[in-house]
């Protein structure tokens, strides 16, 4: 079909040959979606240059032009395309079977796990051209994605009554149960996430009847198996591979397969015939519960500011931490040196960690240190000395003050607080 | 304490039947306390503490043998101190390969506590996690996954601290009887000592077993490893490959500021703090 | 009227001093029974006590000489005046003899006096001040008393009318003398040590610690085992009758001199021990009652006076206060330096390691991160939790030969934990590196080893440590081998000294020892030394616990190394802070133990330090803004190997030949 990208060699030597007569109109025919054309003979036959529409953006965010010739013809075709929407529109009006997944939409967003089952999805419901199934996704609560269809879904259950919202295990169940009554899809997939689909796809299974399979990474297709498909699960806290069936339901993890770009889809809105009846929940959800950052434990917090001994002024540092919401931490000579309890120790020897960002006053970075926060995903360093292994270690180090520093930072903190509530 | 509020308190007191299972050590593979029913146990006992009365049961079901049940004394070791009825384990004894679900349900109809407690999943076998799950839907009582720790027991109902992710907590409120399961977020079990797990006796049922045929019929082989997801470049040319990978590299060192004044410094950092939403 | 005075004095004093002491023994019958031959004990008696106690307390002349002159003359003038005076033997050569002694333990009684002017803070005050006077009104009591015997004064002096105040004053003087000397010997005043220290000497539960005439070395600083077989046996102590008795005994011999107190890395650390505060809280404890009375320094950070306990209640309390707190007990390194410096041979680090006993296995209460490590020695048999088949990860590059392909060598080489840490990696490196140089048949387990146990048994499970022993133990008998050597002291002293009991005995070398005997035997030789001036740091468990001072000391001349020793070396050495599972439990002080001891080095101005010990050099290379260079032996020996003289070959090409024969037998 039309995907296949066909070369025409003349063409692109001409689009390459400035000096060409037909050099205008071939650009123009290969810049499809409006590829400005960057030179043309103007009318009285002076040769004109659009500077805008030429370069490209360098990986620093900067307008390169490459003047090596490269940029004319050929190059020019391929931005423009990849900037265009390649993604084929598929709709699928007569679904052999129904693909039921059930993301999490941690945030109102798909996440990049809801992604990947979406994908798993799509291959399960795709395996077979002629007869293609649709993916049904059932949404809970009110989210805020637009590009559903892009993720690869052609039905959506949207379900945003108040009491799904919070924990509701029990109203989610009969929704989904309901759903199944309905669409009886011929798979239920849901992300084998905390908190998430790990919960509600086992009490799903459960009620069901079905021996979920879980911590599902990888399928394959298998005509023995009953319903087409192999799976491979983790078993025995990671320690197995499970190979088995495919059952009706099954809980995948993170990267079970490749998120959908190819396609677009419909994702059109679907409505429950019935009714849900109310259930009386037994689980009465009653909020989250204020957590102190500097109570929760190192290895679960999620912002860690921790001292070492390049800090003098203590107080300031505890003030810094409760500014900006952060949990504390120590390097082992801190803790040694009595500054910080023992409990509050990062690193191989003390805590590994996890944090989001974790920030390094003070601390020159011993190696048991730099092993215990490996994991974590951003390292902000504020060090006197530029050539400390903390530095190369950070993705943003500031030389300087640790003292200056952190009462700059705090100062413009408040300050932003301050204004927001101002504001308010 | 006046003895009328010492009577409320144990009337608060409720039996609380907490399931265990048989560990596995991660890097050696050796048989031992299992970590989350260990954090199931010690929420039991942190709940005794707290309202004296409170009745703790261990229940087991599984073979009977020398390494599962130096692996079970771990548990019963976990009953120092005074006052801790813990001197023994019941052993629902079935061979090995059977399904663990019925014996348990029944037994557990059969005694009917009022909270039961277990770990989220087994570190041996199947470890799908579905075995708390079955238990509710068999006794038809609700559960909570995910538990930190049991505020207060009152008039049947218990007020729970749910954990989420990043040491956030939400507050609970569930009808007893019920079913909570405790992972990695439960606090941690305490140790475990020589001398109670070795008093500790089993009071051993016998069960009319279920094989698990199912099981059976899976392969099971020790995990590989999972192919590391690489970052899908879209490039039509070789050239935009190129440059995909050339950036990559570009942006793995980190930025440092020398020479700046604390302020610049400063808002550099709280830039990051901002893009990575962790300034509340 | 005093002849009728004094019998009636003496007897009624020794009537009481045998009823307190019939108390006292009942106080430690209470402890649980403890097999000792006490006719054997008796005998050797005034062996231990002029040999062995003298040795201790002969490292101050000074103290020495005062005692032997107070407690011969003392021992000499009691009783020559129970002849003299209670029997009315009335001989002058009795008499002049009498005078002798009681003048002698004047004299000494004048020393005590002055050094009981300005007491150092190590020792105890209280009714202790008072003993100088009370030796003195004894010494010069009898003395007076005795002068009428011998005809010196004329006899009527005392008779007369007006004498008779004379009489009653210098009676009174002779009751004070006998009532803190016999009475309180027994009733617990502070001569309760002469009383409790000779039969603490005669039963002592480290019979073999004693020198014999035969030459014996008199060491014993092996644990010893707790029965696990017998399941109504107490693992370990929980209160003070949980005890053996002559444990308790042990501890009523204390004199509260303080030497340990003065000795202690913990006490000086500001953690809060105080190993002869610990002694005198487990007598209060065996008679029933609070610390009140005690005089000596407090366990830094505790006021004295809020901990009480009984013979039958718990030393540690479950929840507050009892007779004392775990952290005390947790504090202790098991550096021994106080038993080393007890001059009445008391075993502190028995008694600590038997309630931690209790308290790991009976309440699992092992503070810190001892419960993570035991956990770990359990599942993966090493502290760290790495997993055992790593092993030898380390080595991959160096093709360690292994026991189990060569079932039979000469030299078994141990690694020890350490084969996991990156820093002792380069120790065991050097150290495989001299053994090669010196054509040594040797080999390794490999992934077969296990810790020691060291460190499971100082935190007091002593279940693990069986466990890990017997498994060891029964790996170490599949194979033939000569010697073991390791660089790891702990491994040595637990392989050497504590294997044997569960069944192991080998013949152990620290590695210092045997590269010392391979450079004596010409096998190795070494290029001159060109660094800076070096100390050494003498590991507890190489030196205190194995009496090994002079092998490393030997490897470092042959350096040409000249030690600049630090002020405490040899058997004083201070303590890294590493032993005994201190870094484990870690218990906070005032200042950190290897913080002091690097500032011993700096103070001997050395700019490297050598040691022998995988957990000295993590210790003492974990000061921050250290002075001197932190070194093992092996190391410095590895860096030094130079190819020996082609004379001095021929005993390196037979240990050659030796080894393809023995191959070749294996073949």
């Amino acid at each position: 079909m039309s995907e296949i990208i066909r070369r025409d060699p003349r063409r692109e030597w001409i689009a390459r040959n400035r000096l060409h007569p037909e050099h205008a109109s071939v650009l123009a025919a290969l810049g499809v979606s409006g590829g400005a054309v960057s030179e043309w003979l103007g009318p009285n036959g002076v040769v004109r240059k659009d500077p805008r529409a030429i370069g490209f953006i360098g990986p620093n965010g900067i307008k390169r032009i490459d003047r090596s010739g490269l940029q004319q013809g050929g190059q020019t075709t391929a931005t423009t395309t990849s900037a265009r929407d390649s993604r084929r529109m598929v709709t699928i009006d007569q679904p052999a079977f129904l693909v039921a997944v059930v993301p999490d939409l941690t945030g109102g967003r798909l996440s990049g796990h809801d992604k990947d089952l979406l994908g798993l999805a799509r291959r399960v419901a795709d395996a077979d051209t002629e007869q293609p199934g649709a993916v049904v996704a059932i949404l809970f609560g009110e989210h805020k994605e637009e590009a559903l269809g892009e993720a690869g879904i052609d039905r959506v259950v949207h379900l945003d009554d108040e009491f799904y919202a919070g924990f509701a295990p029990e109203a989610r169940l009969a929704a989904l149960s309901a759903v199944e009554r309905e669409m009886t899809p011929r798979f239920w997939l849901l992300p084998d996430s905390p908190l998430g689909g790990a919960d509600l796809g086992r009490r799903l299974a459960v009620r069901l009847g079905e021996r979920a399979a879980t911590g599902v990474w990888q399928i394959e297709a298998d005509n023995e198996a009953p319903r087409g498909w192999r799976c491979t699960a983790r078993g025995g806290a990671g320690s197995l591979d499970i190979q088995r069936p495919l059952p009706r339901v099954a809980l995948a993890l993170a990267e079970c397969a490749e998120p959908v770009d190819e396609t677009r889809h419909a994702a059109e809105h679907l409505t429950l015939a019935a009714s849900l009846p109310t259930t009386l929940s037994r689980i009465e959800d009653l909020g989250q519960v204020a957590v102190d950052p500097a109570g929760v434990a190192l290895a679960e917090a999620e912002f860690i500011l921790s001292g070492g001994n390049g800090i003098k002024q203590w107080d300031a540092f505890h003030h810094a931490a409760k500014v900006l919401g952060a949990t504390e931490g120590a390097s082992r000579v801190a803790v040694d040196d009595g500054f910080m309890a023992r409990d509050r120790q990062v690193g191989a020897t003390g805590t590994w960690v996890t944090a989001r960002v974790y920030m390094a006053v003070g601390i020159s970075g011993a190696i048991q240190h730099l092993q215990g926060i490996q994991r974590c995903d951003k390292v902000v360093a504020i060090n006197l000395d530029p050539g400390c292994d903390m530095i190369k270690r950070a993705d943003l180090a500031v030389i300087g003050d640790s003292a200056q520093i952190l009462a700059a930072l705090v100062a413009m903190v408040e300050q932003q607080r301050g204004g927001q509530r101002d504001a308010a | 304490m006046r003895p009328d509020q010492q009577q409320k308190q144990q009337q608060q007191g409720i039996d609380v039947a907490v399931l265990v299972s048989i560990g596995r050590h991660p890097t050696t593979g050796r048989a031992r306390r299992a970590e989350q029913d260990a954090r199931g146990l010690e929420l039991a006992l942190s709940m005794e503490a707290e309202l004296p009365g409170t009745r703790i049961s261990m229940l087991h079901a599984g073979p009977q043998g020398d390494g599962s049940e130096a692996a079970l004394r771990g548990y019963l070791g976990m009953a120092t101190g005074v006052g801790m009825g813990l001197e023994s384990m019941t052993l629902l004894e079935q061979p090995e390969g059977s399904d663990a679900i019925p014996a348990l349900a029944a037994h557990l109809a059969a005694t009917s506590p009022q909270l039961v407690i277990t770990g989220a999943r087994a570190e041996r076998g199947e470890g799908s996690g579905l075995l708390p799950y079955a238990l509710a839907e068999h006794l038809g009582w609700p559960l909570v996954n995910s538990l930190a720790s049991v505020e207060k027991v009152e008039n049947g109902v218990v007020t729970l601290l749910q954990a989420l992710p990043r040491g956030q907590r939400r507050r609970l409120k569930v009808r007893l009887p019920a079913i909570i399961s405790v992972d990695e977020a439960a606090p941690a079990a305490r140790q475990s000592a020589f001398g109670p797990a070795r008093r500790a006796t089993f009071a051993i049922t016998p069960t009319t077993p279920e094989a698990d045929s199912e099981l059976a019929q899976w392969h099971l082989a020790p995990a590989r490893k999972r192919p590391k997801r690489l970052k899908i470049v879209k490039a039509a040319s070789a050239r935009d490959r190129f440059k995909a990978a050339a950036s990559k590299a570009e942006g793995k060192g980190g930025q440092v500021l020398t020479d700046v004044t604390p302020e610049q410094g400063a808002e550099a950092i709280y830039k990051l703090l901002k893009e990575e939403e962790v300034l509340r | 009227m005093l002849e009728t005075l004094l019998p009636i004095l003496i007897f009624t004093a020794l009537a009481l001093a045998v009823i307190g002491a019939v108390r006292r023994i009942r106080l430690w019958r209470q402890g649980r029974p403890s097999r000792v031959n006490l006719f054997q004990g008796l005998v050797a008696l005034p062996r231990r006590y002029l040999v062995d106690l003298h040795h201790v307390v002969g490292r101050d002349k000074m103290i020495s000489n005062t005692h032997v002159a107070t407690a011969g003359g003392f021992v000499a003038a009691a009783v020559l005046m129970t002849l003299v005076h209670g029997l009315g033997i009335a001989n002058p050569l009795l008499g002049g003899l009498l005078l002798l002694a009681s003048a002698s333990m004047f004299v000494g009684s004048l020393f005590v006096a002055r050094r009981r002017l300005n007491p150092p803070a190590r020792l105890s005050k209280g009714p202790w001040m008072r003993l100088p006077k009370s030796l003195m009104a004894f010494s010069i009591g009898v003395f007076l008393i005795t002068l009428p015997t011998v005809g010196l004064l004329p006899e009527g002096l005392l008779e007369g009318g007006s004498s008779w105040l004379l009489a009653l004053v210098l009676a009174g003087v002779v009751a004070w003398g006998l009532g803190e000397m016999f009475f309180g010997m027994t009733w617990g005043g502070p001569m309760k040590h002469a009383f409790a220290g000779a039969l603490h000497l005669a039963f002592h539960r480290r019979a073999e610690r004693f020198s014999t005439k035969k030459g014996g070395v008199g060491r014993s600083t092996g644990l010893k085992a707790l029965n696990l077989e017998n399941e109504a046996a107490p693992l370990g102590v929980e209160k003070p009758a949980d005890f053996t008795w002559n444990q308790l005994l042990g501890f009523d011999a204390c004199v509260q001199c303080g030497r340990c107190e003065a000795v202690c890395p913990a006490f000086a650390a500001g953690q809060p021990l105080n190993p002869k505060k610990l002694i005198q809280d487990m007598v209060v404890g065996m008679a029933g009652g609070s610390d009140a009375a005690y005089a000596g320094s407090a366990y830094p950070g505790k006021p004295v006076g809020e901990h009480a306990g009984a013979p039958h209640g718990p030393i540690v309390a479950l929840e507050g206060k009892a007779l004392v707190d775990a952290d005390t007990l947790w504090s202790c390194t098991t550096c021994r330096a106080c038993v080393e410096e007890c001059p009445m041979m008391i075993e502190h680090v028995d008694a600590i390691v038997d309630m931690r006993r209790h308290l790991t296995l009976e309440r699992g209460k092992t503070p810190n991160k001892g419960a993570e490590v035991l956990d770990n020695l359990i599942a993966t048999d090493n502290p760290g939790g790495f997993d055992p088949g790593s092993r030898l990860n380390w080595a991959a590059d160096l093709n360690l030969p292994l026991m189990a392909d060569l079932k039979q060598v000469d030299v078994l080489l141990w690694l020890g934990d350490g084969a996991f840490d990156m820093r002792n990696q380069r120790t065991l490196r050097a150290l495989v590196k001299v053994l090669r140089a010196a054509e040594v048949d040797f080999a390794v387990l490999g992934a077969e080893e296990r810790d020691s146990g060291d460190v499971a048994r100082r935190l007091g499970d002593e279940a693990t440590f069986q466990s890990l022993a017997k498994r060891n133990i029964a790996t170490l008998a599949k194979y033939r081998f000569q010697q073991i050597v390791t660089c790891d002291p702990h491994s040595f002293h637990v392989l050497g000294n504590e294997y044997g009991e569960l069944g192991g005995n080998y013949e152990v070398y620290h590695h210092s020892t045997f590269i010392a005997e391979l450079y004596d035997a010409g096998r190795l030789a070494f290029a001159p030394w060109k660094g800076g001036s070096v100390t050494y740091h003498d590991p507890c468990y190489l030196g205190r616990y194995n009496g090994e001072y002079e092998a490393p000391r030997r490897v470092l001349k042959a350096l040409g190394i000249k030690v600049n020793e630090m002020e405490r070396s040899g058997f004083r050495s201070r303590c890294c802070g590493g032993g005994g599972g201190a870094p484990i439990t870690d218990i906070p002080g005032e200042r950190r133990i290897p913080d002091m001891r690097m500032n011993d080095v700096k103070e001997s101005g050395a700019e490297l330090v050598a040691v022998g010990c995988p957990q000295c050099t993590a210790m003492l290379e974990g000061v921050v803004d250290a002075s001197a260079e932190v070194r093992d032996i092996a190391e410095l020996v590895a860096d030094a190997l130079v190819e020996r003289p082609a004379g001095n070959a021929s005993g390196g090409s037979q240990g050659t030949a030796e080894m393809i024969t023995a191959e070749e037998a294996i073949v």
